[in-house]
C-alpha cells in the first residue's frame, strides 16, 4: 500500500519535469513544415501550365476552337453562356493557390542577393498568373492579396491599375537579374533544369519572356489605360516556344499524373483511358482550313485525327448532332496512330503524353510584334514579323514531343504554299491589308490560327478585345461564319458572353469587397472591344 | 501455490486478530437474479459496527466469537437476516423489494459503481435485454430510441452500416460530437461501438450531458457511452447458445415514373410532336410506353440484337438483392466467491442488398475476475474480433448507373455479364453508363479489421474503505484494405460502335495497412467512509493516454494482366505514401461525493489534463464540475409515507469541460496540425527533382481547446410501487472557443482558416417514462416513452463571416453553421421569389434563378420521440421500439439525378408537357407583380427532357430536392416464446429456451414530399457533423428473421 502510494506521488511530483518531456511529441514526422526557395519555384510553374491548360479548355469552347459532339447532354451553360458562378472557380482558385507559391518564394527571396533570380522570375510568373485573372474578372484584389492571416478580406484592385502594375513589375524583374547578373560580391543562385521547367536557367529567356508578356500587355490595354513606360530592354523578346516541360510523361506519382495536362485533358489519361470525347472541332474554325474561309490542308492535317475527315459540328443543338461522335481512339486533335497508351509520339496541337506545355508560343510573340509595328509601338516590319509569325506557327505543329521537327516535315514549304493558297486573302498575303484595321484583323486572325487548341484563353481574349477573327451574332445556319452557340442567351450583338462570373466563394468570404451587379454579357474588361 | 498464499493470508489476518476474539467473514450478496448487489449494509445483529459491500457485492467483516447473525440490508432490499455458521465465507443472496430509481446502479465513467439516486445529473441504463430484443448485429442500432437525449442515425446503408449517434445534439461546430465510449472502464477507440458483439454486453449505460463524464476533461464534452461486458456470476455456471438468421430487403425506393422510357427531344421529334425513341440513351425522356418491341442498343459484332418489351419493367428494383445474415453466439459463465470467467464466441455473416456485397465477422471475449487473499481484487478483460468486408467500391456509380437506366430496360437480365452477350460491358446496350452489374463485380474493395482489446484492473484495499486500482486498458487495430478495379479491353468493334466511348478500363488497385494502438493508463485511490449521518466516496487520481497510428498506403493504375491484383503487375509506377500520429495526454483528477442521511448528495470532479498536440503555452487545462441530489422521499417523511410516491429526487449540476479540436482535416488525434506543411503536387517529382506547394490552410498559432459550459435540473421519480417511473432534464450547453476552419476569400492565398471563434447553444429537454400498465399472473404489459427536445443554435462564428460551410457540395450547396439559426442549417440555390412565388421571365415562362446562396432549412431533428412497448402474456412476449423525428429538413442530392435521368417521379407532374411553373409570378409592363397562370415555359424547347435536365433552371436548384426530414420508424420488433420452466426442468440439461422472431427497420413513414431516401443517410459520412445531406447510399433496408437460444 505504501509502495503504491508512494509511486503514485513519485509519478505525480515527476510529471511537473517530465510531462514536458513526455508530451512534447508534435513536431511533425509525416511533412515538412518549412522548405527553401528551390523545389517551390517548379512547381508553381507547373501548376501554371495546368492552369493555361484548363483555360484553353473554357477559351477554346468559346471562341470556336471546339464543339459538343453528338450522343451527350449536360452541355449547359457551354452552350448557353448562361455562366453560374462556379464556372470561374478553378480558375480564381488555382491562380491565386499559385500566386500564394510565387509570393512565399517572394517574401523569401526578396533581399537576398543570392536568391535575386528566384526573386525575378517569382514576379514574372506572378504578373503571367494576374494577366490571367485580369482577363477574365476584370477588377481583382491584388495590393491587398496573398497576405494570409494580415488580410482576410482583400479589397479588389481596379484592373485598370493592375495592368500598369504588372508593366512594372516586369521592369523590376529584368532589372533585378542584370542587377543580380552585375553583383561581383554575391553572385545568385542559377536555376537549373530542376527548378526551372521553363527555360532551364537561361536568364535572358527569361528577360525576353517578361518583355513578350508586357508587350502583351501593353498591345491590350494601352488603348484603355496609361503605362508609364512603353520601352522595352534590350533583351528583346522570346525566340523561341515559351514550353513547360518539367518531364512529363506516361506515369502517375503520388502527388497526381505525370502527363501533359493538355493530353490529360483531351487525348488520354496515364492508364491510356480515353478522356474528352465530348467536344469535336466547331465548324467555324474548320472554315479556316477546308477552303471555306481559307485553306490549309497541311496544318489541318497536323493538328486533326484523319483530316479531313474529322467530325466538325457548331456549338448547340444543330441537326446532325446526334451521329457526330469524337473519334476514336484519341479524339479529334490527336493527329497519330495508336491506340492507349500506345499513343503518342505525333505532330500537332495533342503531341504525346510527354509533350511540354507553351504558355507562350513563338507565333504569338511575332504577331504581338507585328501588331505593336502597326501601331508604331516598335518600329519593326509588321508584315516580316507577320510572316514569321505564320511559319513558328508551323515549325510548333510540325515538331515531335521533343521540339524535334518531324522526318520529312518542311515548315518553310508548308508555310509557303500556304501562302500561295490563299494569296488573294488578306488574311493570309499581308501586303493586301491596307488598312489598320484590316491588318489588326490579319494578325489577329493568324493569331487564332496559330494557337487552335493550344491557347483558347488568348485567342479568347484578343477576339473580345478586337473583335476578330469576325463572328456573326446570326448563329442559324451560318455555322462556317459565327463561332457561337445556336443555344445561345448571352445578350450581347455577337451572342458571346463577354466575362466569368465571380465564384460563389467570394460572396461567401469576401462578401464585402467583391464587386456587385456583374453581368456576365455586359459588364465588360476594361479593355474590351 | 496461490491458494496456500491466500490461506496464509487468511491466517495471519486470524493470527493477528486472536486477542480480540473475532473473526472475518467473507462474501458477496447476490440478488435472486443472481446478480451482484452493490453497497447493501452488512450489520453484527444487536451489536455495534458493520461495513458495506463494494460495488460487485463483495464484503469483508469482522464479527466477534459472539456473533451470530448478520443482517444484510439496503435500499431496495428486503432486510435478511443470516445465521453465522463456523464458514468463514457466506454468501447471501438477498430480494430486491423494488425497481428501478431507488436500487437502480449505475457504472460513472470513473469506473465506479453508485446508485442513481446519488447521481445530480441524467443517465440511461440499456439493459442487455433492451439491446439484443431484435438481436441486432451492431450495438449502435440497438441503442436508437431508447434512452432521451440521444439519436443514433444510420449514416448508410451496407453490410455493416455506420452510425453516428449524438447526445444533446451537436456542439462542436467542426470537431466531434459523438460521446464518449468508455469499455469496461477504459477509454476505448470509437469504431468499437460497431464492431462490438452486442450479446456479449451486460448494459450500457448513457450518460447525458458533459457532467456525467467531465472527469475524462478534454474527451468529455459529448457526454458518453459507458459499456459493461458480461461476467459470470458466483455459484452459477451456465452455458448460452444461439443462432439468429435475418433476411434483408430494401424497403424503400425512390419513387419513380413508370411511364416513359428511353430517348428525348435531343433525337428528335416526330410529326405529332412527341420526343423519339433511343435504343441507347440513358435518359428516359422517350415516348410513353407502348408494349411494342423495340431495339435495345446497337447489334452485337455477331449480329444479333437485343430487344425489349416497350413497358415498365416490374422487377426493376430486383436489383437490389434479398441479403442474409446468419449470426450464432455461444457463451460460457461460471463463478465461485473468489473468481468468475465469462467466455463467448461470436460468428457472423452476411449478405447485403448490393449484389455480391458480403462481411463476416467472428468475436471471442473472456472476461475475469479473481480474488488473491483479502486485499486484492483483479479483473482482467480481454477480447479479439475482426471483420472482413468484401463489397463493391463503386456504390455512387452503381446507383447512378441504376437511376439512368430507364424503365422499361430489363435489368435483372444483366447479372451474368461473364455468359450473357448483352450483359457483358463489349455488347451493354449504353455507350455512355455501364451495367451497374458489371461495374459492382469489378470494383471490390475488401476490408479486414482485426481489434484486440484488454483490460486489467488491479484493486488493493489495504484497509477497509480505501481502494487504490490500477486499471489498465489497450485497444489495438490493424486493417488492411484492398481495393481494385479489373482491367476491361472492349473489342474494336464495341469502342467503334459506341462512338469511342466504350474504352478500355486500365484497371488498378490500391492497397493501404493502418494499425493504431491505444493505451489508457490509471492510478486511482478511492476512499469511502461513513461517519455518522454522512458518507464520503473520495477518489483522485492521474491518467496517462497514449495513441498511435501509422499509415501506409500505396496503389496502381493500369493493369497488365488481368485479375491480378498486386502492386507489381502495373504499367506504371506505384505511387506510395506513408504517415505517423501520436499524440499523448495527461491528467489529474479528483471526485469526491458527499451524502449526508441518503437523501441528500453533493458531488464534485475536477480535472486537469496536459496534451501534446497544442502549443505548450496553452495546452493545460482545469475542469471542474459540480453536481448535487435531493432525494425527497427520504427527507420529507409525509413524502416517505405517501402511499402512491415511492421515490422523487431532484437533482442539478453544473461542469465545464474541454475538447481538443483541430479541425476537421485533422488526423484522428490533431497531432502536428499547427504548422502548414509543404508537399508535392502536380506529379511532383519528376526526374529526380522535387516542387513544393505549401498547404492552403492558415492555422491561428494559439489554438485552445473548445470549453463546453452546462448545467441541467431534473427530477426522477417513482410511482405506485414501481408501476410508473420516469425523469424529466432540462439542460443547457454553451461551447464556446469554437475550433472553426473556416473558408477565406482565396485572394488571401489561403483557402482556409483554422482558429478559435464563435459559440453555439444547445438547450433542451429530456423526458422518459415507463409505464407498468398491467401486471398479473398472465400478462405484464408495459410501455415505455421517450421525449427529446433539442435546441442547437449557432449563437456566433468567425466575426464578419455570414456562414459556415460545414459539409458542402462543389456549387456550394451543403450544411452550414449561421448565427442565429440552428445547426446544422441547410443552404443551397432556390429561384428568386416574390411573397414566396417564384419569378419567371413572363417571356419565356422560365424560372429565375437566384445566384446567391439562400436558407433551405434546418437539419437538425428537433423533436425525437420514442416508445417500447412490451407485452409479455403467458411464454409470449412481444417488444418494439417505435421512433419519430421531426422538425427538420433534407437536401437529397440524388435527386437531380433522378432528374437528369428522367426516371424520377417529378419529371412526369406534366406528362412532359410544357406547363406553366407553379406557384410563379411576374412583373407586368407596368411593375405590378401578377400570378403566372398562363404563360409556360418555352425554352429548351418543350416540358420534356429540355426543362428538366436544364441545369440552370432545374437541376442545379437546391430547393427542388429539400424535403421535410420527419419519419416514423418501427425501428424494432420482436416476439419472443419462452419454453416452460417445466418443460426445460423435463429434460434435465436445458435451464431455459426461447425462440423469437425478429424485425428491425419494418416500416417506414415518410412525408410525402419525401421521394428519395431514409433522412437517416448522411453524405457527409458518419463523422461530419454536416448531417442534412443524404446522397447515393443504397436504399434503406428492412430486417427480419428468427432466433432460437438455448441456455444449458
Amino acid at each position: 500500500m505504501r509502495k503504491i502510494l508512494l509511486f503514485i506521488i513519485i509519478i505525480t511530483s515527476l510529471c511537473g519535469v517530465s510531462c514536458k518531456k513526455y508530451l512534447n511529441i508534435n513536431s511533425n514526422p509525416d511533412a515538412p513544415t518549412q522548405s527553401g526557395v528551390g523545389p517551390v519555384l517548379p512547381l508553381t510553374i507547373v501548376n501554371t501550365a495546368s492552369i493555361l491548360s484548363g483555360l484553353n479548355d473554357y477559351g477554346g469552347q468559346t471562341c470556336g476552337y471546339s464543339a459538343n459532339a453528338g450522343g451527350y447532354g449536360g452541355f449547359g451553360a457551354s452552350w448557353t453562356y448562361d455562366y453560374p458562378p462556379s464556372t470561374g472557380e478553378g480558375l480564381w482558385d488555382g491562380c491565386y493557390t499559385t500566386l500564394e507559391n510565387l509570393q512565399y518564394l517572394i517574401n523569401n527571396a526578396a533581399g537576398h542577393d543570392s536568391l535575386a533570380y528566384y526573386d525575378a522570375t517569382a514576379r514574372i510568373m506572378k504578373a503571367f498568373i494576374y494577366q490571367m485573372l485580369v482577363d477574365e474578372f476584370n477588377d481583382v484584389p491584388y495590393s491587398q492579396a496573398l497576405q494570409g492571416s494580415a488580410n482576410f478580406t482583400p479589397k479588389y484592385d481596379a484592373a485598370t491599375a493592375i495592368y500598369p502594375a504588372l508593366a512594372a513589375s516586369l521592369d523590376s524583374a529584368i532589372a533585378e537579374i542584370n542587377t543580380a547578373a552585375a553583383n561581383t560580391v554575391v553572385s545568385p543562385n542559377s536555376l537549373t533544369s530542376a527548378t526551372d521547367p521553363l527555360f532551364g536557367g537561361n536568364m535572358t529567356s527569361w528577360k525576353q519572356f517578361a518583355n513578350t508578356l508586357k508587350l502583351r500587355l501593353i498591345l491590350r490595354a494601352s488603348a484603355a489605360v496609361t503605362f508609364p513606360n512603353m520601352t522595352f530592354s534590350s533583351d528583346g523578346f522570346i525566340t523561341s516556344d515559351a514550353i513547360v516541360q518539367p518531364g512529363y510523361q506516361l506515369a502517375n506519382a503520388t502527388s497526381g499524373s505525370q502527363v501533359s495536362p493538355s493530353w490529360n485533358a483531351w487525348v488520354s489519361n496515364y492508364e491510356g483511358g480515353r478522356v474528352g470525347q465530348a467536344w469535336i472541332p466547331s465548324t467555324y474554325v474548320w472554315g479556316y482550313y477546308d477552303g471555306t474561309k481559307l485553306t490549309d490542308p497541311a496544318r489541318g492535317a497536323a493538328i486533326y485525327f484523319q483530316y479531313p475527315n474529322t467530325p466538325y459540328n457548331q456549338l448547340g443543338v444543330s441537326p446532325p448532332n446526334n451521329t457526330l461522335t469524337s473519334p476514336a481512339p484519341g479524339g479529334a486533335w490527336y493527329s497519330g496512330g495508336g491506340s492507349g497508351t500506345t499513343m503518342g509520339n505525333a505532330i500537332g496541337v495533342e503531341k504525346g503524353p510527354n509533350m511540354g506545355e507553351p504558355l507562350i508560343l513563338l507565333a504569338e510573340a511575332d504577331f504581338l510584334q507585328a501588331e505593336a509595328d502597326v501601331r508604331g509601338i516598335l518600329g519593326g516590319n509588321a508584315a516580316t514579323d507577320f510572316n514569321n509569325g505564320i511559319l513558328a506557327s508551323f515549325t510548333y505543329l510540325y515538331e515531335l514531343p521533343n521540339l524535334t521537327l518531324a522526318p520529312n516535315m518542311d515548315p518553310v514549304a508548308d508555310e509557303a504554299t500556304y501562302l500561295a493558297n490563299n494569296a488573294g486573302s488578306y488574311l493570309v498575303n499581308f501586303s493586301l491589308a491596307t488598312t489598320t484595321a484590316q491588318q489588326t484583323e490579319a494578325i489577329i486572325t493568324q493569331k487564332y490560327i496559330a494557337m487552335n487548341f493550344i491557347n483558347g484563353g488568348e485567342a479568347w481574349s484578343e477576339y473580345r478585345r478586337t473583335g476578330y477573327p469576325v463572328s456573326s451574332g446570326a448563329s442559324l445556319n451560318n455555322p462556317y461564319g459565327s463561332m457561337c452557340s445556336t443555344q445561345s442567351q448571352a445578350t450581347r450583338p455577337d451572342k458571346l458572353p463577354t466575362r466569368l462570373p465571380y465564384p460563389a466563394s467570394e460572396a461567401a468570404t469576401n462578401a464585402g469587397n467583391v464587386p456587385q451587379g456583374i453581368n456576365i454579357y455586359t459588364s465588360t474588361i476594361f479593355w474590351a472591344h | 501455490m496461490r491458494r496456500l498464499l491466500a490461506l496464509l493470508a487468511v491466517l495471519t489476518s486470524i493470527s493477528l486478530s486472536t486477542h480480540a476474539q473475532t473473526k472475518t467473514i467473507t462474501g458477496r450478496i447476490t440478488d435472486q437474479a443472481n446478480q451482484p448487489v452493490p453497497f447493501a449494509s452488512v450489520k453484527i445483529k444487536s451489536a455495534k459496527g458493520g461495513t458495506a459491500a463494494d460495488a460487485d457485492g463483495y464484503f469483508t467483516i469482522k464479527v466477534p466469537a459472539s456473533a451470530t447473525v448478520l443482517v444484510v440490508s439496503g435500499a431496495g432490499l428486503a432486510e435478511k437476516e443470516v445465521q453465522i455458521g463456523t464458514n468463514n465465507v457466506l454468501n447471501v443472496q438477498v430480494t430486491r423489494t423494488q425497481t428501478e430509481l431507488s436500487t437502480v446502479v449505475v457504472t460513472t465513467a470513473a469506473g465506479q459503481k453508485v446508485n442513481k439516486v446519488q447521481q445530480g445529473f441524467n443517465s440511461t441504463t440499456i439493459s442487455s435485454t433492451a439491446i439484443t430484443e431484435a438481436k441486432p448485429t451492431v450495438l449502435a442500432s440497438a441503442l436508437a430510441g431508447q434512452a432521451a437525449g440521444l439519436q443514433v442515425m444510420a449514416t448508410g446503408g451496407g453490410v455493416n452500416p455506420t452510425f453516428r449517434i449524438m447526445i444533446r445534439g451537436q456542439r462542436s461546430l467542426t470537431g466531434n460530437n459523438q460521446p464518449l465510449l468508455i469499455l469496461d472502464g477504459n477509454i476505448v477507440p470509437y469504431d468499437l461501438l460497431t464492431n462490438i458483439d452486442p450479446e456479449d454486453v451486460d448494459n450500457v449505460n448513457i450518460l447525458n450531458g458533459p457532467s456525467a463524464v467531465s472527469l475524462y476533461g478534454s474527451q468529455a464534452s459529448n457526454g458518453a457511452l459507458v459499456i459493461t461486458t458480461k461476467h459470470g456470476t458466483p455459484g452459477t455456471q451456465s452455458i448460452h447458445i444461439a443462432n439468429t438468421t435475418t433476411a434483408e430487403q430494401v424497403a424503400f425506393n425512390p419513387k419513380e415514373q413508370h411511364s416513359y422510357g428511353s430517348g428525348g427531344s435531343g433525337y428528335g421529334t416526330d410529326t405529332l410532336g412527341k420526343p423519339i425513341y433511343s435504343p441507347l440513351e440513358n435518359e428516359s425522356y422517350g415516348p410513353i410506353f407502348d408494349g411494342t418491341t423495340r431495339d435495345l442498343g446497337f447489334p452485337l459484332q455477331n449480329g444479333d440484337q437485343l430487344t425489349a418489351k416497350y413497358s415498365y419493367f416490374k422487377d426493376r428494383n430486383k436489383f437490389w438483392q434479398t441479403g442474409i445474415t446468419n449470426q450464432s453466439d455461444v457463451s460460457f459463465s461460471s463463478g465461485d466467491d473468489r473468481s468468475s470467467v465469462y467466455l463467448s464466441g461470436q460468428y457472423l455473416t452476411t449478405s447485403g442488398t448490393m449484389p455480391w456485397d458480403k462481411f463476416n465477422r467472428a468475436s471471442f471475449r473472456i472476461n475475469g475476475t479473481r480474488k488473491v487473499g483479502n486485499k486484492v481484487r483483479v479483473n482482467y478483460g480481454a477480447s479479439y474480433l475482426q471483420n472482413r468486408y468484401d463489397v463493391t467500391s463503386a456504390e455512387t456509380s452503381i446507383y447512378d448507373e441504376f437511376l439512368n437506366m430507364p424503365g422499361e430496360i430489363p435489368i435483372t437480365m444483366f447479372k451474368n455479364w461473364q455468359t450473357n452477350e448483352y450483359a457483358n460491358p463489349n455488347g451493354y446496350y449504353n455507350p455512355w453508363y455501364g451495367n451497374p452489374y458489371f461495374t459492382a463485380a469489378n470494383n471490390r474493395a475488401l476490408t479486414n479489421n482485426d481489434y484486440l482489446t484488454g483490460n486489467l484492473d488491479v484493486h488493493f484495499s489495504p484497509v477497509p474503505g480505501l481502494d487504490i486500482v490500477s486499471t489498465t486498458g489497450i485497444t489495438m487495430r490493424t486493417q488492411t484494405y484492398k481495393q481494385y478495379t479489373n482491367q476491361f479491353i472492349f473489342t474494336d468493334y464495341a469502342t467503334a460502335a459506341s462512338g469511342g466511348f466504350k474504352t478500355t478500363i486500365a484497371g488498378g488497385d490500391n492497397e493501404s495497412s493502418q494499425y493504431y494502438n491505444e493505451v489508457v493508463q490509471n492510478f486511482k485511490a478511492i476512499y469511502n467512509k461513513k461517519f455518522g449521518d454522512f458518507s464520503l466516496n473520495a477518489l483522485g487520481g492521474m491518467a496517462i493516454q497514449q495513441d498511435a497510428q501509422t499509415n501506409l498506403s500505396s496503389g496502381i493504375g493500369g493493369l497488365v494482366q488481368q485479375g491480378i491484383f498486386v502492386l507489381g503487375n502495373t504499367v506504371n509506377f506505384p505511387s506510395a505514401s506513408s504517415s505517423t500520429y501520436e499524440a499523448r495526454q495527461v491528467g489529474f483528477y479528483y471526485d469526491v461525493q458527499l451524502g449526508w442521511k441518503d437523501f441528500l448528495f453533493l458531488h464534485t470532479t475536477g480535472r486537469q489534463d496536459e496534451v501534446s498536440v497544442l502549443n505548450p503555452n496553452n495546452r493545460t487545462f482545469f475542469y471542474p464540475s459540480l453536481d448535487a441530489s435531493l432525494v425527497l422521499t427520504k427527507w420529507i417523511a409525509s413524502l416517505d409515507n405517501s402511499k402512491w410516491l415511492d421515490v422523487w429526487k431532484l437533482r442539478g449540476s453544473v461542469a465545464k469541460v474541454g475538447q481538443v479540436n483541430l479541425g476537421p482535416g485533422a488526423n484522428p488525434y490533431g497531432a502536428y496540425s499547427l504548422l502548414p506543411t509543404f508537399g508535392q503536387g502536380n506529379g511532383y517529382p519528376y526526374n529526380g527533382a522535387a516542387g513544393y506547394a505549401i498547404s492552403s490552410g492558415l492555422i491561428s498559432a494559439d489554438l485552445k481547446p473548445e470549453i463546453t459550459k452546462s448545467w441541467e435540473v431534473g427530477t426522477d421519480f417513482t410511482l405506485f410501487d414501481g408501476r410508473f417511473d420516469g425523469h424529466l432534464t432540462y439542460f443547457d450547453e454553451h461551447t464556446n472557443n469554437q475550433t472553426l476552419t473556416t473558408n477565406i476569400s482565396w485572394a488571401t492565398g489561403f483557402s482556409n482558416l483554422l482558429t478559435n471563434a464563435g459559440e453555439t447553444e444547445s438547450k433542451g429537454i429530456e423526458a422518459a417514462a415507463k409505464l407498468a400498465i398491467l401486471r398479473n399472473r398472465s400478462w405484464n404489459i408495459n410501455m415505455g416513452a421517450t421525449y427529446t427536445y433539442n435546441d442547437n443554435r449557432v449563437i456566433s462564428i468567425i466575426p464578419g463571416l455570414n456562414n459556415l460551410s460545414i459539409s458542402q457540395y462543389s456549387d456550394g450547396t451543403g450544411a452550414y453553421a449561421i448565427p442565429g439559426y440552428q445547426f446544422p442549417e441547410i443552404m443551397g440555390y432556390d429561384y428568386l421569389r416574390h411573397n414566396g412565388k417564384v419569378e419567371i421571365n413572363a417571356t419565356t415562362g422560365m424560372p429565375i434563378v437566384n445566384p446567391q446562396l439562400v436558407y433551405l432549412g434546418n437539419a437538425n431533428a428537433k423533436n425525437i420521440v420514442s416508445f417500447t412497448p412490451t407485452i409479455t402474456y403467458k411464454s409470449f412476449s412481444l417488444a418494439a421500439v417505435l421512433e419519430y423525428r421531426g422538425g427538420y429538413k433534407r437536401y437529397n442530392s440524388i435527386g437531380f439525378d433522378m432528374d437528369w435521368s428522367g426516371m424520377g417521379i417529378r419529371t412526369v407532374e406534366y406528362n412532359r408537357q410544357r406547363f406553366v411553373f407553379p406557384n410563379s409570378t411576374y412583373q407586368d409592363g407596368t411593375g405590378k407583380w401578377v400570378n403566372n397562370t398562363t404563360v409556360t415555359i418555352s425554352e429548351n424547347g418543350n416540358g420534356n427532357g429540355g426543362f428538366w435536365t436544364d441545369a440552370t433552371e432545374n437541376y442545379n436548384v437546391t430547393s427542388n430536392y429539400v424535403t421535410n426530414g420527419a419519419f416514423w420508424k418501427l425501428r424494432e420488433l420482436s416476439l419472443t416464446y419462452t419454453l416452460s420452466p417445466k418443460l426445460c426442468a423435463a429434460t434435465k440439461v436445458i435451464k431455459s429456451a426461447y425462440i423469437s422472431a425478429v424485425g428491425r427497420n419494418l416500416l417506414i413513414w415518410l412525408p410525402k414530399t419525401n421521394l428519395y431516401t431514409d433522412p437517416d443517410y448522411s453524405d457527409a459520412g458518419s463523422t461530419a457533423n454536416g448531417i442534412g445531406l443524404t446522397g447515393y447510399q443504397p436504399p434503406p433496408s428492412r430486417f427480419f428473421g428468427g432466433n432460437i437460444s438455448v441456455n444449458f
